[in-house]
């Protein structure tokens, strides 16, 4: 007993220092970017109609092809499509027999759409390849054999509703686009009611009782409130599910009717607003809700869901897991677990039995990483920030921070796996987000406040979250570097020609150089939708000089500090006359500088190769800039 | 003799002809060194005409590369206020900028009577223009043009419209980016004195004109779009003559100017203004005088190395001069000693002979006799001995073969043997001595003696007999033993202080005819350092001789 004993003490501590050495041997370890920033095989999961199919895009002979999954029977699965020159750029289940996929490259290609059928694999044109642009009306699926879209077909500049026969033929006009209407929404009988009209600072609902009768205009916001109708409510047809931030900060999930415009609050958060992801509109019905808070919350409303769900969270201990899709019958779950430092995968669950599909990054799933914190600290005006901070593994007294600040500004960053966090993390930088005012989510007052505060108090708030760093030990004033795509970019530009001695280099990629220019990407037939652009930075004609103020490429002779360049050619926001300008200023100046264009990329690179190249030039300047 | 004094002569011809030479190739050199400099001023003014040229238009480049595309930073939103404040910040910097006009245009597809011109569907009207000055006293006069709208009168906007519709109708344009080149040419429309600018447009604005040319029911948009025409005045560029001492006048002239040239200009060149100045053009003069000023500055620090080459070479001739003639005074040395040495072995060597043949050839020797014949021949032996040694330990003392037999010598006891043996020796010398030491000297007793014998001999020597007096006087210092020497004797003049030691060399007098070998004192000199000690003289011609010598008390053993 007592040999036994012995033995059991002296394996136990073997295998501690086994594992005491590697994780040791791990805090040192350098992951290959590509790792990083690997993309899984398979994507895209849909849970057929019936529960019984999930599709999904794979990889065939280079491209993107639509397989079907039998989930009762596994080896009747197959692949559907056999495409080897396009890819399957998006596809649905338009009914429990066929499928409509797309393979046109980009919005600026002919729209390319066909049918499939599941069992024949029949494949067939469900439109004649034309120039005009669609946009399919949710949920995306048959009503009695046609679906519903929106196109320019009668006049390219004027986007109204089609019906467009599932067996082929030509679409018929449901509404024209009297009101200027943004988006119809359907009912569960298949017929149009709803439909929401915008000029981008003032929304309204309009509504009718039958399609033959014109609408009435039911409801108006103003230009911080949004309500944006999510599904009909069962048995009713003035009542919607609907999220809904009339008359309160947070968005909330409501039962709005439409007659009286009154609303029912049926979720709600306190601090963040919540999502409309959890709608059925098979079964007419909020199945559950989720918040972006600390983490992602998840409120299962319906009880038989509820319990699968709890039958699911207990295998994955430790893990959030995001509900993706599920059938009307809850056969079958599909859903995805993470944490901050894992990338974890996809999953289905049927019958009582869970099975992965798809690790997201498999790359990373075995190895160690940080975790991600959230921090609150209170901006110069009082202002309370939140934001993200992810510390490299190996603990030291201060560290060198990368401050990466996100796109937007109506966007914001949350809580969960991050690539390009941890792939900074991993090199040994502290990285730090910042959801400055402005961002999206954090309710209205939030998000209004960063309204005409580019490079004020916006900018205010990622230096006060950086000052707030280095008073707290954090960070090591002398190594900080600030960097982002887009507005991020924007941001990093205004640091390096305003506050020289907080950031040590800045890296942008496509990062806003000239708002005038950033300004004039929306056309003047869109007048109406630079109406809240005037409100989220300014006029251009009427505050030019605020215009010039901010825009870095007014104030590229301030630049000193070293700044690293990436613009996609394609980018629309910023002209590649100023881009060009920008690098010349800087070059004659000595700014030490570094600019890699791409000519066919976006504001964000999205080739494998060029993406790997993107972080290898980080990380080369940050280790050059930040010693 | 012959030989050498012929073998002087030549040497001077050599010097002479080398002189010559040296003379003719400074003055050769000096000749196209100033040939070379003059042709090479005269390059250079050929040459420096572009860095000029570079200077004078950089404030014009900057204009035209810098300050001209701000207008495009504002993509079209600008108004008559920002345009006075642009026009301002331009007039106020750049002075060849003599007026700007500025039009605030609307590129649309809008019928409307507002519009002027017409491509297509695509026109374009102006909203307003302005023109800005700078009045005498340097306020900025803003003028609104009246005839708002009528674009037919403005061919600056017309034509780049025209372009640009043009290039807009092609059946293929990229429709991604615009080249560089296609840029120059569609925005920029320059000619001389002139310069119109288009704000450039973003290429998706651009693909928006194309619809709205082409397409009829393309939506109703409007453009708003910023024209700008610069006026340019070259004569009001600030000429930037870096080479005043080249260039005596540099000035912005007109390309066609009918005057006859300015007779007294001597060099001239000129060179083309680019682009909007291409009218004029930039003309560089010069007077003979300020080229000839400028060579002479030029070839002065080379007339000065060649001076200083020649003078080096001449030195050098000197020093070859002089090394030849000391060789032939040691010559003469040594053939001087030669002659000597013979003559003070001859003396003894025949009385030798004489006193030999006399004993030889007398039938009887008296006791007198024999003893005065003993006596002399020892006396000359001893001579010929005396002289042997004197050579061979000098000989010895340069090779450095003699060895240092150091011991401590009282010098009471030692410089009174040497006393008595003089008073012996030279009974008419008078002799003072003095000695008053406490410490004992380490030294080489036999050398030591030596150096002793040579100086008291000396003062025997070259002194008239009336004067022969000599005081030794051997003291201590802290430091030093001090022995001095003084007679009062012929004196040595004080030219040849620095020759006495050396060896062969003899003072020339009536005293030193014969029985010297030039060495004595070279010998002293050095025996003395050779102990560690030192050997000086000073003396007056006709007053006296003192020598003096110092050796130290305390020895370092070596």
């Amino acid at each position: 007993m007592n040999t036994k004993l012995l033995v059991n003490v002296l394996l136990l501590s073997i295998s501690l220092m086994l594992v005491i050495g590697c994780s040791e041997r791990v805090h040192d370890q350098k992951i290959p970017i590509e790792d990083f920033f690997d993309k899984p095989d398979h994507s895209n999961f849909k849970i057929s109609p019936d529960g019984k199919h999930i599709a999904y895009l794979g990889l065939e002979d280079h491209c993107k092809n639509i397989f079907v999954l039998n989930l009762e029977n596994p080896d009747s699965s197959k692949q559907l499509t056999y495409q080897n020159s396009m890819n399957v750029q998006y596809y649905f289940w338009a009914t429990q027999d066929t499928i409509v996929f797309s393979n046109s490259e980009s919005y600026k290609d002919s729209l390319r759409l066909f049918t499939v059928d599941v069992h024949t694999e029949e494949i067939r044109p469900l439109l004649a390849p034309s120039k005009h642009s669609l946009d399919w009306v949710k949920p995306a699926r048959a009503f009695n054999g046609s679906l519903l879209a929106r196109m320019n077909r009668r006049d390219s500049t004027i986007i109204d509703l089609y019906r467009i026969p599932l067996a082929g033929g030509e679409p018929q006009l449901v509404d024209e686009n009297i009101h200027d209407f943004k988006e119809w929404f359907v009912s569960s009988d298949g017929k149009v009611r709803l439909a929401l009209s915008s000029d981008s600072v003032e929304d309204r609902l309009w509504y009718r009782e039958e399609e033959y009768l014109p609408y009435r205009n039911v409801l108006e916001t103003d230009f911080s409130s949004l309500v944006y109708p999510l599904g009909p409510l069962k048995n009713s047809k003035q009542n919607v599910y609907a999220l809904s931030n009339r008359g309160r900060d947070k968005m909330a999930v409501v039962n709005l009717d439409l007659e009286t415009g009154t609303e029912t609050i049926l979720a709600k958060n306190d601090d963040v607003d919540m999502n409309g992801d959890g709608y059925s509109f098979t079964r007419q019905e909020l199945l559950f809700s989720t918040a972006y808070n600390k983490k992602k919350e998840t409120v299962i409303h319906n009880e038989q869901l509820k319990h699968i769900y709890k039958t699911i969270s207990s295998q994955f201990e430790g893990n959030s897991v995001d509900i993706i899709d599920v059938d009307s019958s809850f056969q079958t779950v599909l859903f995805k677990t993470y944490t901050d430092t894992n990338p974890g995968g996809i999953y289905y669950y049927y019958k009582g039995k869970i099975k992965e599909l798809t690790p997201i990054n498999p790359a990373l799933s075995n190895k160690k990483l940080p975790a991600m914190e959230e921090v609150a600290f209170d901006s110069r005006d009082g202002k309370h920030i939140k934001g993200y901070i992810t510390y490299p593994l190996e603990k030291k007294d201060k560290y060198p921070v990368v401050v990466l600040v996100h796109d937007g500004p109506n966007r914001r960053d949350v809580w969960g796996f991050n690539s390009e966090v941890q792939f900074l993390a991993n090199r040994g930088y502290a990285v730090f987000q910042v959801n400055y005012r402005g961002s999206v989510g954090l309710g209205k007052n939030f998000y209004v406040s960063g309204f005409k505060q580019w490079g004020g108090e916006i900018q205010n708030d990622i230096n006060d979250g950086v000052a707030w760093l280095i008073h707290k030990g954090i960070a090591d004033k002398d190594r900080i570097a600030i960097m982002g795509t887009g507005f991020g970019g924007y941001s990093a530009l205004y640091a390096a020609c305003f506050n020289p001695t907080l950031y040590k280099c800045a890296i942008s990629s496509s990062g806003y150089i000239n708002l005038f220019a950033y300004f004039k990407e929306f056309p003047p037939y869109l007048n109406s939708y630079k109406q809240l652009y005037y409100k989220i930075i300014g006029d251009p004609q009427k505050e030019y000089e605020l215009f010039k103020a901010i825009s870095p490429l007014f104030h590229a002779e301030k630049i000193r500090m070293p700044i690293l360049m990436f613009q996609g050619g394609k980018d629309r926001y910023n002209s590649m006359t100023d881009v060009n300008h920008f690098v010349q200023k800087l070059k004659s100046n000595n700014v030490p500088y570094q600019y890699v264009l791409k000519e066919d990329e976006g504001r964000r690179f999205k080739k494998d190769e060029n993406i790997v190249e993107f972080y290898q030039t980080i990380e080369k300047f940050l280790k050059e800039q930040l010693k | 003799m012959a030989k050498i004094d012929s073998r002087y002569r030549k040497n001077f011809g050599l010097l002479l002809v080398f002189l010559l030479f040296v003379t003719l190739l400074f003055v050769i050199s000096v000749f196209f060194a100033r040939t070379i400099t003059s042709n090479f001023v005269q390059t250079d003014f050929n040459n420096r005409k572009a860095e000029v040229f570079d200077e004078t238009i950089k404030d014009f480049n900057e204009f035209f590369q810098e300050k001209i595309p701000e207008v495009a930073y504002y993509q079209g939103f600008m108004d008559s206020v920002q345009a006075k404040e642009f026009s301002s910040t331009v007039l106020r910097k750049y002075p060849f900028v003599q007026k700007i006009e500025f039009s605030d245009i609307v590129f649309t597809n809008i019928d409307s009577a507002q519009r002027q011109m017409r491509i297509g569907n695509f026109g374009a009207s102006s909203k307003s223009s302005y023109q800005y000055q700078l009045s005498a006293d340097y306020r900025l006069q803003s003028t609104k043009q009246t005839a708002s709208g009528d674009l037919s009168s403005n061919e600056e906007l017309y034509s780049v419209f025209l372009r640009l519709c043009t290039w807009l109708g092609r059946d293929q344009i990229d429709t991604t980016k615009i080249a560089n080149t296609e840029i120059y040419k569609l925005f920029y429309n320059i000619q001389p004195g002139k310069i119109s600018y288009l704000n450039i447009p973003r290429m998706t604005d651009i693909l928006a004109f194309r619809n709205m040319m082409i397409d009829a029911n393309y939506q109703k948009s409007v453009y708003e779009q910023d024209f700008y025409v610069f006026y340019i005045l070259p004569t009001k560029m600030q000429v930037k003559n870096k080479y005043t001492n080249l260039y005596e006048k540099v000035s912005i002239k007109p390309v066609v100017d009918q005057y006859v040239l300015n007779e007294d200009v001597y060099l001239k060149t000129e060179i083309a203004l680019p682009g909007a100045l291409s009218e004029y053009k930039l003309q560089f003069e010069s007077s003979q005088n300020h080229i000839s000023k400028e060579i002479n500055k030029k070839f002065f620090p080379v007339v000065i190395i060649l001076i200083l080459i020649y003078l080096i070479l001449l030195s050098l001739g000197y020093l070859i001069y002089r090394n030849v003639l000391t060789n032939n005074r040691m010559y003469q040395l040594q053939y001087d000693f030669i002659n000597n040495l013979t003559h003070e072995f001859k003396t003894p060597v025949s009385v030798i002979k004489i006193a030999g043949n006399n004993i030889k050839s007398a039938e009887q020797l008296s006791d007198g006799d024999r003893a005065m014949y003993g006596r002399i021949l020892d006396q000359e032996a001893d001579k010929l001995n005396s002289l042997m040694n004197k050579l061979l330990s000098f000989a010895q003392i340069e090779n450095k073969s003699i060895k240092f037999n150091g011991e401590y010598i009282d010098l009471k006891e030692f410089s009174q043997h040497i006393f008595e043996s003089t008073r012996i020796k030279y009974p008419d010398l008078e002799l003072q001595t003095r000695v008053r030491v406490k410490d004992e000297i380490y030294a080489d007793p036999v050398l030591l003696t030596s150096v002793f014998q040579n100086l008291i001999d000396n003062a025997y020597k070259y002194s008239s007999p009336s004067k022969r007096f000599l005081e030794i006087n051997v003291e201590q210092t802290k430091k030093n033993f001090v022995i001095l020497f003084n007679d009062r004797g012929i004196g040595i003049d004080k030219k040849e202080f620095n020759s006495i030691f050396k060896k062969f060399y003899r003072v020339k007098n009536q005293f030193n005819q014969q029985g010297s070998i030039g060495l004595g004192l070279a010998f002293c000199k050095e025996i003395t350092e050779f102990m560690g000690g030192e050997i000086k003289v000073e003396s007056e011609l006709n007053v006296g001789t003192s020598f003096t010598l110092v050796f130290p008390t305390e020895v370092k053993n070596g």
